[in-house]
Formats: C-alpha cells, sequence, structure tokens
C-alpha cells in the first residue's frame, strides 16, 4: 500500500496480511496503552471480534484492551472511530 | 480645525466618545435610561464599519462584548439597575479571563424594577462587589456633559491598560441632560491600545507574567490559538487548582489597580483651601453640592467640596488628610449611604460623617446640603 | 486510513478528564474530522463552550479556545462571529447548557441564523454536577432528582432548533461517528445557524442510576432507541415517545412546498448586517 503509516513509537503494532473482500490487503493496528481506560467499546464495536479486553492491575478500571488476531480485520474503521480516547489507529 | 458645538445629550455623549475612543462593538438590551445610548450607537457603529446588536438578554449583551473584545474590538455594552444585575456573572468571567471591556450604567432606583424612570446612585456598591470573589475595579462617576466625553474616553483607555472591565456610572439626569457642548479635538486626544504580544505564536502565554502585571494580549485568529476559561489558570491560560499559581494570580489581578492607584485615583477640589467642613460627592450630587457651597460662602461660612471622577478606587491618602483637618465631612447620595458607609470607616472617630440620602428619585437640592452644612457649624 | 487526530488536538492536554467510555471523545473525534474535511486553518477557527463534562472539549483542541459562562456559549460566540464574521466559529454545548440555562440564547441564535455551528451533545443529564435530571431526561427515568422517576416533559433540541429558525439541523448518535461527521462536515459547510445533536451516553451519572453503568449498555439503550427520520415520518406520534430519531430536519435546500418550512431563515446574519453597513456609509 502507497499510504504512509504513521503511528508514534510507544503505541503497541499488530499487523497482518489480510483479504477484504477477495483483494488482498495488509492491516497495521496501532494501539496506545497509556492513553487507553479500558472502556471496552473497541472490543463492542468490532463487527470482527479482533479486540479483547485484558486485566490491568496499573489501570484506574483495572483493564486494557489488546488484538487477538489482526488477520481477521477488515479495516472497517469502527473501533479506530469509536475509541472515545484517541488510542487506535487502523492502517 | 473646524469645532463641533451642537446639542448633544449625555447618553449622545457616551456613544461618540466611545467610537473617538476606537470602539468597534456594541451588544446591548434596552433599558430605561440607559436606552439612548444603544439607539447612538446603532446609528453610529455600522458608519464606521463597526457592529451593533441588540441581544436577547443583558447577560447575553455582556457575553457578546466579551467574544467581540477576544477578536480584537473595542467594545462597549450599556444598561441600568436590573440590567447590571444580570450582567454580572460575565463581569466577572471578563475580570478572570482579563478582557477588556466598558459597562456603562445609567443609575436607577432599586431593587428590583424599583424607579425605572427616576435619579438615583443606586449601584455605587453594585459596581464594586456586584459580582462574586474578589477582583479589582474601577469605576468612573461624571457630574457634567463634557465630562461625560471625557470621562468615557477614560474609561476605554483603563479597559485597555488594565485588561478589565470598566464601569462608568451615570446618574439619569446626566445622561438625558443636553446642552451645547464642544467636543474636544479628536487630534489631540490621548488614546490607549491594549499591549500586544511581541513574541511569536509558540513563546506565547495569554497570561505571561514576565512582562508585568498586566501580560500582552493576543486577539484571536492571529495564529497565537489560545485557551480563555473562567477557571483558575495559570499562565498558559488552562484551569489549575494549586493554590500557590491561584493565590499569585488572584494577587496579582488586584495589584493591577492598586499598584498604579495614583494614577487612576481622579478628584477635584472646589473652594477647598481654608475649608473646615467639606462636602463629599460624586455624579449629579456633586452639581447641587457646589450651589450649597456657594451659598455657604456668601453666608461666610468655610466649607469646601471633594468631588470623585473616579469612585473606585477610592483615593486614600487624600480622605485620611480629610479625615484628620475637617471638622464635618458631608456625603450626600442619591442611595442610604453607601458611599458614607465607606468614609465613615476611613473617618474613625476623627472626624463627624453627616450623611445626606435620597431614595424618592427627587434630586438632593443645594438647601437640602446648606442645611447640614449650617447644622455641622 | 488512521486519522492524525494529534494535528489539530493539544496532546499534552491528552487524556482528557472525560470518564472511560465517555460520548463526548467520540462526538469531539467527529467534529475534528469534520474540521479535516473542511481544509480550514487552525488559526482561523474558534470554538466556544459553556460549562459542563461537554464544554472541557475547546480546552483539548488546538485552536482559538473560550471555555465561558454556564449556558452563554452561543453570547460570547455571536460578539466573535460579528466582530470577524470571515473566521469560523464552532459552539459545543451540553443538553443542560444549550437548552436549559442556555434556552434563551439558543433560540436566537437559531432566529438570528448566524453562520455559526453549534454542537450539543445530548447525554440527557447534567453529567458535571452529578447527573441531575435535564430538560432532555425522559419521562419515568432516575436521575440524582429525579429519584422518584422524571415528570418533566422533555425538549427535542432538534425541533426546538427547528422551530427557532435554525437553517440546519441534524442529529446521530454515538454510535455512529461517520454520521455525525458528516452532519457536522454540513453543518461547517452550511451558510447559516446550523445544529447538529450528538446523543451520547454518560453512563456514569445517568446510566448507573438507570440500570446501565458501563458505557456499552449505555450505548444500547440509545441504540435501541434509535429511529431514522425517513421511518419516523411514517410512524404514529405515540409510537416515537422516549425515541431518538436521526437525520437531517432541516437542509441547506428545505423542501419550500412543505407548509412547515415557512419560517425558514430569509438571511445569514452577518452578510445583512453588512448591508446595513453599506446604508448607513451612502447616508454619511
Ligand atoms: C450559573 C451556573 N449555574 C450552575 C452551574 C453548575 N453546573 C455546572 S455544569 C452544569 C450542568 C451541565 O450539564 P450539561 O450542560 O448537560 O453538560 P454535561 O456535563 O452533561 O456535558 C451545571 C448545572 C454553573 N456552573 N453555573
Ligand atoms: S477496523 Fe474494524 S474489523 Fe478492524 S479491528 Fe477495527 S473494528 Fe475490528
Ligand atoms: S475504545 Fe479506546 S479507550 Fe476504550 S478500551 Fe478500546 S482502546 Fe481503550
Ligand atoms: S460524568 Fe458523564 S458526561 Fe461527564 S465525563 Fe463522565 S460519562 Fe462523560
Ligand atoms: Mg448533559
Amino acid at each position: 500500500m502507497s499510504e504512509k503509516i504513521n503511528i508514534p513509537d510507544h503505541y503497541r503494532r499488530w499487523e497482518a496480511d489480510i483479504k477484504i473482500g477477495k483483494k488482498d490487503d495488509h492491516v497495521t493496528i496501532g494501539y496506545w496503552r497509556d492513553g487507553c481506560k479500558g472502556c471496552g467499546i473497541c472490543v463492542d464495536v468490532c463487527p470482527k471480534k479482533v479486540w479483547e479486553i485484558i486485566e490491568a492491575k496499573d489501570k484506574w478500571n483495572g483493564q486494557v484492551v489488546q488484538v487477538t488476531d489482526a488477520s481477521k480485520c477488515i479495516k472497517c474503521m469502527l473501533c479506530e472511530i469509536h475509541c472515545p480516547d484517541f488510542c487506535i489507529k487502523i492502517y | 480645525m473646524k469645532k463641533s458645538v451642537r446639542f448633544y445629550s449625555g447618553a449622545e455623549l457616551v456613544a461618540i466618545a466611545a467610537v473617538d475612543a476606537g470602539c468597534r462593538f456594541f451588544g446591548g438590551y434596552p433599558i430605561t435610561p440607559s436606552s439612548e445610548i444603544a439607539e447612538t450607537m446603532s446609528l453610529m457603529l455600522p458608519k464606521v464599519g463597526g457592529t451593533y446588536i441588540q441581544m436577547e438578554d443583558e447577560i447575553a449583551a455582556m457575553g457578546s462584548i466579551i467574544g467581540a473584545s477576544l477578536a480584537g474590538e473595542k467594545v462597549l455594552t450599556a444598561t441600568s439597575g436590573p440590567g447590571f444585575s444580570l450582567k454580572q456573572e460575565n463581569i466577572g468571567y471578563a475580570y478572570m479571563a482579563e478582557v477588556p471591556c466598558v459597562i456603562c450604567n445609567v443609575m436607577r432606583g432599586g431593587p428590583s424594577t424599583g424607579l425605572p424612570t427616576a435619579l438615583a446612585q443606586a449601584d455605587i456598591m453594585q459596581a464594586k462587589w456586584g459580582t462574586h470573589g474578589d477582583h479589582p475595579v474601577i469605576a468612573l462617576t461624571p457630574a457634567y456633559l463634557e465630562e461625560i466625553y471625557e470621562l468615557t474616553i477614560k474609561a476605554f483607555n483603563f479597559a485597555e491598560i488594565y485588561r478589565m472591565p470598566i464601569m462608568l456610572l451615570l446618574d439619569e439626569v446626566i445622561a438625558h441632560l443636553s446642552a451645547a457642548i464642544e467636543l474636544p479635538d479628536k487630534e489631540r486626544l490621548v488614546i490607549k491600545n491594549r499591549r500586544r504580544p511581541t513574541v511569536p505564536p509558540e513563546k506565547y502565554y495569554p497570561y505571561d507574567t514576565a512582562y508585568g502585571d498586566v501580560p500582552p494580549m493576543a486577539n484571536f485568529f492571529e495564529g497565537y490559538r489560545f485557551h480563555v476559561t473562567g477557571l483558575s489558570h495559570d499562565k498558559t491560560g488552562f484551569p489549575t487548582t494549586d493554590p500557590e499559581i491561584v493565590q499569585a494570580d488572584q494577587e496579582r489581578h488586584l495589584r493591577k489597580v492598586n499598584s498604579k492607584k495614583s494614577e487612576i485615583v481622579d478628584y477635584e477640589y472646589y473652594k477647598m483651601k481654608d475649608a473646615d467642613i467639606v462636602i463629599f460627592a460624586y455624579g449629579s450630587t456633586a452639581r447641587a453640592a457646589r450651589v450649597a457651597v456657594d451659598n455657604a460662602r456668601s453666608l461666610g461660612i468655610n466649607v469646601g467640596m471633594m468631588r470623585l471622577r473616579v469612585i473606585w478606587p477610592l483615593p486614600d491618602a487624600e480622605i485620611l488628610k480629610l479625615c484628620s483637618k475637617s471638622k464635618a465631612i458631608i456625603i450626600p447620595e442619591m442611595n442610604m449611604g453607601q458611599l458614607s458607609e465607606v468614609i465613615e470607616r476611613y473617618a474613625a472617630d476623627r472626624t463627624k460623617i453627616m450623611r445626606i440620602n435620597h431614595v424618592g428619585g427627587v434630586p438632593i437640592h443645594p438647601t437640602d446640603i446648606l442645611n447640614v452644612i449650617k447644622e455641622a457649624l | 486510513m488512521a486519522f492524525e487526530y494529534e494535528k489539530y488536538l493539544r496532546m499534552d492536554k491528552i487524556p482528557h478528564l472525560w470518564c472511560p467510555g465517555c460520548g463526548i471523545g467520540v462526538v469531539l473525534k467527529a467534529m475534528l474530522r469534520a474540521v479535516e474535511n473542511m481544509g480550514w486553518n487552525k488559526d482561523d477557527v474558534a470554538f466556544v463552550s459553556g460549562i459542563g463534562c461537554t464544554s472541557r472539549a475547546p480546552g483539548y483542541i488546538d485552536c482559538n479556545t473560550l471555555h465561558t459562562t454556564h449556558g452563554r456559549a452561543l453570547a460570547f460566540a455571536t460578539g466573535i462571529k460579528l466582530a470577524r464574521p470571515a473566521k469560523h466559529v464552532v459552539i459545543f454545548s451540553g443538553d443542560g447548557d444549550a437548552t436549559a440555562i442556555g434556552g434563551n440564547h439558543f433560540i436566537h441564535a437559531c432566529r438570528r441564523n448566524i453562520n455559526m455551528t453549534l454542537v450539543v451533545v445530548n447525554n440527557n443529564t447534567y453529567g458535571m454536577t452529578g447527573g441531575q435530571h435535564s430538560p432532555t431526561t425522559p419521562i419515568g427515568y432516575k436521575t440524582s432528582t429525579t429519584v422518584y422517576g422524571n415528570i418533566d416533559p422533555t425538549f427535542d433540541i432538534c425541533m426546538l432548533a427547528r422551530g427557532a429558525g435554525a437553517s440546519y439541523v441534524a442529529r446521530a448518535t454515538v454510535n455512529k461517528g461517520k454520521q455525525l461527521e458528516k452532519y457536522i462536515t454540513k453543518g461547517f459547510e452550511h451558510n447559516g445557524f446550523s445544529v447538529i445533536v450528538a446523543t451520547a451516553n454518560c453512563h456514569t451519572q445517568f446510566g448507573r442510576k438507570n440500570k446501565m453503568g458501563d458505557p456499552i449498555s449505555a450505548r444500547k439503550w440509545i441504540a435501541d432507541r434509535e429511529i431514522p427520520l425517513e421511518k419516523a415520518r411514517e410512524m404514529k406520534a405515540e409510537e416515537l415517545k422516549d425515541r431518538v430519531i436521526t437525520g437531517e430536519f432541516i437542509t441547506e435546500e428545505p423542501e419550500k412546498t412543505r407548509w412547515d418550512n415557512y419560517n425558514h431563515p430569509v438571511h445569514e446574519y452577518t452578510e445583512a448586517y453588512q448591508t446595513i453597513r453599506d446604508k448607513a456609509q451612502e447616508k454619511k
């Protein structure tokens, strides 16, 4: 893909080759753990169950999220758009 | 240069002086007896490329002028008692956010709707303590038509110099009085403008005390992209609850005016040289007092007058001097003694304070004052 | 491709102070994407707000930002816009801010039709002060001041805006960030006063008292009640009780044939005021 990936270094990253419909594609998911408040909205809105909640003792409500399997992502952008805390970047 | 002599009312003079001072935005809401100021502004401002807007209430009027001031305009609103009350929360905002603006209050009797068309000096204390919290205050009280022009210009200059709301307090009679007035030469007016930042945006802080107690002020849309809030804030303009910063900031606000008192206080002595009885007055009651002084003098009584052109802040040193050297201080007011109460504290027991308080809407007559002068003998 | 919110944010202020999952962040993001869609220069935009959780948003945006007094944002904004008509003025307000204490300013801003955009985050409550009932709290719901259930009838903010003369009015929910972005963009493009209502979750204050104390169930509560305008048009009034009607209520081109559009504004205010200046200067 020609698009420039602009994910800051302090973000976690997951990458996978994916298929959107019949087209081959590649996804890079960036996630800012420090900013994440563990609200779970990304988990809820993702149609492909890419995200999951995990325990995080250092967080106010005891949880954050992580990507389970980036290869399931269809780049619908729903998680990025609905994260209230600017923590997700999908390329 | 051709001098313009014609009949002006006090209200018109406020508007004309405002425009001459560079005011280009007026937000108001009609209320007797201040509406003539709004009417004149609605006529004049579009001619000079400015903007007049009648808002939905005085709260909105006050908000609109703060917005326009932040965008870079010199701004005015005019109102009267009840409207002055409504404006108070946003006046406090302008103190907190340090936004220059002028609020003209043509005073009427209160509380509540009170005496809408009658003379009063009812808002002397509201001008000082109307909004919640501590803040500096500058309030001007013209007594003559020429003085309305002069002090309106001064009010705008103060607003710009000190980055704060300035109160212009008019008595109803003065606002409605008309007389042939010669306006001063416009070229000779001294007009002040807010101090502008000299640093590039990345080095700019809206409340940077490195430049003194009155920080330079950028306008919106000039590349500075700063934040303004009514919450206690630090030099960056963003909220803080740090007790030291909040304390220092409040102290600075008060210092803006307190440290410049000698440049702000403004009063006039009349036949004071050998006076041992002093009339202490402001606004329209000073006009009656002046006549009373003349009449008493013709009876051989040594009486004089000290008249405040700026009522807040008070000229402390002069008042203290007055208290220690005069036999009596007579304070005529069209309220129940709002200023007298303050002066009584200055006097302690050193002199006698004699009050004349009219709140029925009827002006204080020179004879009313003369009678008290005789009592003081 | 990911959106670079950093371009429009004061990153040193992020993470923001809103609760985990609060709907306001979703609306703020939609608004920033709309700014990008417009290609506006950041120096030319002012964001103005009142007081409330919602009203904290401008502090995070790297533009000219003004956090005013409760309910009065539109009054301040009106002064800014009239003083600088060529600049862009956007107001961000809560339901209480915009329609309770600021209700008077709201209807009059709509009536004047000044070219500004108001985004109202309607979370059906006073979030910041602890979840008291607001003019949009549905009947029967519990809040900290309606512990026996709310009896106060509600405003429909879109209908209110439309009746008062706003010339672009739309509503979307926080479940549909893209739709929000589209409507806010259209509001920005529109030459006149535009109102976009974002129905949002305040699970912390409102949700907690109504068995939806987490963001997911509070967002679901909104989703379950959503009805698109096209569908609503075919429904009976009683079926629409307590529903969230989404869509465009008044657009750039109102259906002139519909009787209830007779109130549509005749001009944009700052343009009209310029004609006043022209007249005044002719006479000089
Ligand atoms: C004059 C005044 N009255 C009351 C308040 C207290 N107050 C602060 S925010 C708020 C309500 C906010 O509700 P809303 O506008 O819906 O915003 P939200 O917090 O829900 O986003 C109130 C009543 C205030 N700040 N000022
Ligand atoms: S882009 Fe869509 S599919 Fe991919 S992780 Fe996000 S929500 Fe899931
Ligand atoms: S939506 Fe954002 S803040 Fe919420 S859990 Fe997911 S990444 Fe974290
Ligand atoms: S109290 Fe409600 S509105 Fe305020 S931040 Fe929390 S969830 Fe959002
Ligand atoms: Mg609310």
